[in-house]
């Protein structure tokens, strides 16, 4: 008993720890972006040639949305000379291939590239339109976001530092007001961007290129190995190997893209479930490389090393928990660690994923989304369901590493969008955040209460 | 002509009200830039506010601790639970004894068969809540999972369970440590985000004194359900009323004050 007790409170302890570093590190971030000095705004430079650019878009099953993203592209402001749009239809069984050729019959600038064998993911579709991409900038877009007319100048503006070798945009939920679970993950999305991402650029640590409104330097993606078609988490891993080599990721936070977030528990469940194993995956492959690497100062390390064991936090945390439980019934139910680990349990990620509280309340402040904050406390489900979805599929994920199971297939998110034409574009209600921004248009509008509506035509 | 324009609020040292003009004072800015600036005095307030009811809390901790016991005690009275008395308990070397509630409660050995059914009802209704709320399944889970283990552990080992004076004080011993953590967080968290400069001082002080009643009320609800039914729901109650509600409720007083701030500081037409 005496040795199970001692276990119990060294695992509490490791919980403890693990978590308030995490919680202080979310701490840095938010005061970080709270006293925000501006960084440096690539938009305004002159006398910056803008470089041949080649924009992917890979798409799988993507009918109802195929022609908006196409629509938006074409309309951007990017010089036609210097650009190419490249529609990947991966294997669909649906009428993508056909919406793709008629584009690319209709603009001269996009290119349909028909997949139809090979390795199933967003990761190998991308390597297969990269051979073909002559631009010396490539920027990805997922079939369903919807980029503004200076989403492409604003991504490629920060290339203009030899340095960098990835971009990433600020991605924004656009139907925060179907459901209350694609509220919390607005509240989730924002903090990850507005604090996380921003916070990270300016304190010179590595933002995460995100894999979609982002781009990244074709010379940079060759010197690192390309794609990887394995990786569930394909811009986890870039993103990593980048670094690792010595290229820096840059966040633009005012290239601003709109996106559908899960509306059901369900489809959250295996985003996330996705998500964790991916990035865990990522973990194993290239950690040491992070660690060993020459180009990155302690900081940057230690903020890689987090990055990459983020969804660790789940399981550590029910196996806290556990013990937690364990201890109160021992003899030892005093002991001031139980209190503790409720603390920390109760404190750090209770209210949000991947970002604290605190992180989410900052958020919404500086975005002025006033009523959503109201629904900070309701946050407690997403996150029980949430830790509940990392620590299954993590213990699947090792059980199949020691059991030599068949790895997880890559899943398509649910699209919630229905009977894009490209039509809405023309029909767009200003610039989407009321704010002058030109970040994406068209088919959104803010309402009275703040939430952006979707125009059906 | 000189068009006076007079300010009435200077948060972040950006004026969002006037009086004098229609005329917009300036073009907030957008939401990828904007940031608030954390001025020396606004650190100072909090710290002064924290610290100050830091000390109040440590200098008063005896009469603090009288207090939620006459309120528990009170409740308890009024719910028709007997009292054998009140007992004196340590919480932490340094502070005072704290006085707590000796009540009778049921033990397994006692009545098994109410027991049994009480351990039915919970997973029933568990289970329902579980197939009908998609949105509190992982909640659900996680009650199930006290519910069972308590459940399990009880009827192998039933020397386990104890009464209400050593919950009082597990109880005690977590709720300090949130009195004293409380307003080291909100003042800072208040403070710092809050545009109108002394508000965030009332909020503060407001949330302590919501904590303390509230941790009151709390305490003899779970010494009620342990006198009822004994130690099966007191795992649930500790981990999911106890320090959880504890955050919960911090969480509605910060998204109440980033409410306000989020109004105050862009004004109505950033949102």
């Amino acid at each position: 008993m005496t040795i199970l007790i001692l276990i119990a409170k060294v695992l509490l302890a490791i919980t403890v720890i693990v978590l308030a570093l995490y919680g202080l590190r979310h701490y840095i971030f938010a005061f970080s972006r709270l006293a925000l000095r501006k960084p440096r705004d690539m938009m305004e430079l002159t006398g910056f040639v803008m470089p041949r650019t080649s924009v992917l878009v890979p798409m799988h099953n993507e009918e109802a949305v195929a022609a908006d993203v196409l629509q938006a592209l074409v309309e951007c402001d990017y010089d036609w000379d210097r650009l190419e749009i490249l529609a990947i239809n991966d294997r669909s069984q649906d009428r993508t291939g056909e919406i793709i050729d008629e584009y690319a019959a209709k603009y001269r600038i996009v290119k349909a590239i028909h997949r139809s064998n090979g390795k199933g993911g967003k990761g190998a579709a991308l390597q297969l339109a990269t051979n073909q991409a002559s631009g010396e900038i490539l920027l990805m877009f997922d079939a369903d976001y919807v980029p503004g007319p200076s989403m492409v100048k604003q991504l490629v503006a920060p290339f203009c530092d030899p340095q960098v070798g990835a971009v990433m945009g600020r991605v924004v939920p656009h139907n925060t007001g179907t459901t209350l679970l694609a509220a919390l993950l607005g509240l989730e999305r924002a903090a990850g961007y507005q604090i996380g991402q921003q916070a990270r650029y300016n304190l010179g640590l590595a933002p995460q290129f995100g894999g979609t409104v982002g781009g990244v330097r074709a010379s940079a993606l060759k010197a690192v190995g390309g794609w990887d078609p394995k990786s569930l988490t394909e811009d986890t891993d870039l993103t990593f190997r980048l670094i690792a080599r010595g290229w820096k990721v840059a966040y633009v936070n005012r290239a601003e893209c709109y996106e559908e977030v899960p509306e059901s528990w369900e489809v959250r469940r295996r985003q996330i479930a996705r998500w964790a194993i991916g990035h865990t995956d990522c973990l194993h492959r290239l950690w040491t490389s992070v660690l060993r690497s020459k180009f990155l100062s302690l900081a940057e390390k230690l903020d890689a090393s987090f990055v990459l064991a983020c969804y660790w936090t789940a399981p550590i945390l029910v196996m806290g928990w556990l013990a937690s439980l364990f201890l109160f019934f021992s003899p030892e139910k005093h002991v001031a660690a139980t209190l503790s680990v409720a603390l920390a349990f109760a404190g750090y990620q209770i209210f949000g994923n991947q970002a604290t509280f605190f992180e989410l309340g900052t958020a919404a402040l500086l975005d002025g989304k006033a009523r959503s904050v109201l629904l900070i406390p309701l946050n407690l489900f997403n996150f029980f369901a949430s830790t509940a979805a990392i620590t299954r599929a993590l213990a699947r994920y090792y059980f199949g590493k020691i059991f030599g199971s068949r790895g997880p297939r890559w899943q398509k998110t649910k699209r919630y969008r229905e009977n894009g034409n490209g039509n809405h574009f023309r029909n767009g209600n200003g610039n989407g955040n009321g704010n002058g921004n030109g970040g994406s248009k068209g088919p959104f509008s803010q309402g009275p209460n703040g939430l952006y509506t979707y125009n059906t035509p | 002509m000189v068009v006076r324009i007079q300010l009435s609020y200077g948060p972040s040292g950006r004026p969002v009200r006037w009086k004098g003009s229609p005329r917009r004072v300036f073009i907030y800015p957008h939401r990828s830039v904007r940031f608030l600036r954390i001025a020396t005095p606004r650190i100072l307030l909090a710290v002064l506010t924290a610290g100050a009811i830091l000390a109040f809390l440590v200098i008063n901790n005896a009469e603090l601790l009288a207090a939620h016991q006459r309120i528990c005690q009170v409740l308890l009275e009024l719910m028709g639970i007997p009292l054998r008395g009140v007992l004196n308990v340590d919480l932490f070397p340094g502070l005072a004894q704290a006085p707590v509630a000796d009540a009778p409660v049921m033990m397994l050995e006692q009545a098994p068969g109410r027991f049994a059914i009480l351990f039915g009802a919970a997973v029933t209704i568990l289970t329902v809540v579980f197939q009908r709320v998609l949105l509190a399944r992982g909640f659900v889970v996680f009650l199930g999972t006290l519910l069972a283990v308590t459940a399990v552990v009880t009827a192998v080992r039933p020397s386990i369970q104890f009464g209400t004076v050593e919950f009082s004080q597990i109880w005690l011993r977590g709720e300090m440590l949130v009195w004293l953590l409380l307003p080291c967080f909100s003042a800072f968290a208040f403070m710092l985000i809050h545009p109108v400069g002394i508000l965030p001082v009332a909020w503060t002080m407001l949330l302590e004194g919501f904590s303390f009643c509230w941790s009151a009320v709390r305490l003899a609800f779970c010494l009620a359900v342990l006198h009822f039914t004994g130690i099966l729901f007191i795992p649930l109650l500790w981990f999911a009323l106890g320090i959880l509600a504890d955050m919960v409720y911090l969480m509605v007083f910060y998204s109440v004050v980033v409410y306000w701030s989020a109004r105050k500081s862009w004004g109505v037409r950033a949102q």
